[in-house]
């Protein structure tokens, strides 16, 4: 009986702390990729100046998360989302329209690409 | 989290298969190439179970081709007697009447301490007291006291219709002494299913279909 209640506890807290991580993941992600989106309609505006404020800000905010994503996630995931971030700050700064889109239509891709590798599906288990 | 949690579980599920399929209940039952066919199956299991970035099939089917070749290699080794020697090899005797077989010691990379520790593990704590003790194919040593032993020891001197070369040795007899003990009761060798012999030539044995 009492193997029975341990053993229900730990599937208990191991679905429980999974479904959780899930959440805080695609939240955390949620709210980076509706900055990409903002920061985006920004250069569409043609305000740099703007844009280049978010994007340091979408930076720092980055450094937060990669803290936490570190603990649940795989390196070489967010050395991927860190590299594409890289190149869209330096695209915003820049001030090259197309190429900063570009680059964050890969950031986003990216992100998602990443939150979909954690979720429980086949093609994720097999 | 959670996807790692559910490989891990599919992935004990197949060793737990594999591992009953393979029959053995009894880690001190298996021979040293069993052995190795668990430690890489395990290592194997291992690398899905942990890498996300394997798929898990990269995982099982090795895994399921072991098991393939762990069920010829048995099969052969039931089968043949020559491949049950080259993978299994023989019995060898350790120590005969209190003395040890230093020659066979060292073949078998065994030091004292380790034929000490066994000896002392059945309850004998001189080696004087030991009538044999015979190292199996599985690792294990038998150990045979004296005081147990009345007459001489019987061993098996032909499995399955195949004659024991090794046990022959350790009783001290060649293959005329054996073939005259046949030829004395008119039997093939082939038609018997086990026979066993003693130093003292007590022969006894066992038709294969069930006559003795």
């Amino acid at each position: 009986m009492k193997q029975i209640v341990i053993l229900i506890t730990v599937f208990v807290i191991v679905v429980i702390a999974g479904t959780w991580e899930l959440s805080y993941i695609k939240d955390s992600s949620n709210m980076f990729l509706s900055d990409i989106s903002d920061i985006k309609q920004i250069i569409e505006r043609d305000d740099y100046e703007d844009a280049q404020k978010q994007a340091k800000q979408l930076k720092e905010t980055w450094l937060d998360i990669r803290k936490s994503w570190s603990v649940l996630m795989d390196d070489s995931h967010m050395d991927n989302i860190e590299e594409k971030l890289i190149s869209f700050v330096h695209y915003v700064h820049s001030e090259e329209e197309s190429k900063a889109k570009h680059s964050a239509e890969s950031l986003a891709n990216a992100i998602k690409q990443s939150i979909n590798f954690q979720e429980l599906k086949p093609e994720n288990i097999f | 989290m959670l996807v790692v949690f559910v490989r891990a579980l599919i992935l004990f599920l197949v060793l737990f298969v594999v591992i009953r399929l393979m029959g053995k209940s009894e880690l001190s039952q298996i021979q040293p190439f069993e052995f190795i066919i668990i430690v890489v199956i395990a290592d194997l299991a291992t690398g899905p179970m942990s890498d996300r970035n394997m798929t898990m099939l990269h995982g099982i089917i090795p895994i399921l081709a072991l098991l393939f070749m762990y069920m010829i290699l048995n099969f052969l080794l039931k089968t043949n007697k020559k491949i049950q020697t080259m993978v299994s090899g023989n019995p060898v005797l350790l120590i005969a009447n209190g003395k040890i077989i230093e020659e066979e010691m060292r073949k078998q990379s065994y030091v004292i301490e380790d034929i000490m520790s066994q000896i002392r593990s059945k309850g004998i704590f001189k080696i004087q007291d030991v009538a044999y003790a015979i190292l199996e194919t599985d690792g294990e040593l038998s150990v045979i006291d004296k005081k147990e032993i009345t007459g001489s020891i019987p061993l098996n001197v032909i499995n399955d219709g195949e004659r024991l070369e090794g046990n022959l040795e350790i009783l001290k007899m060649t293959d005329d002494d054996l073939n005259k003990i046949l030829k004395s009761k008119n039997i093939e060798e082939q038609n018997i299913l086990v026979a066993t012999l003693d130093e003292n030539n007590k022969f006894l044995y066992q038709k294969k279909g069930g006559g003795n």
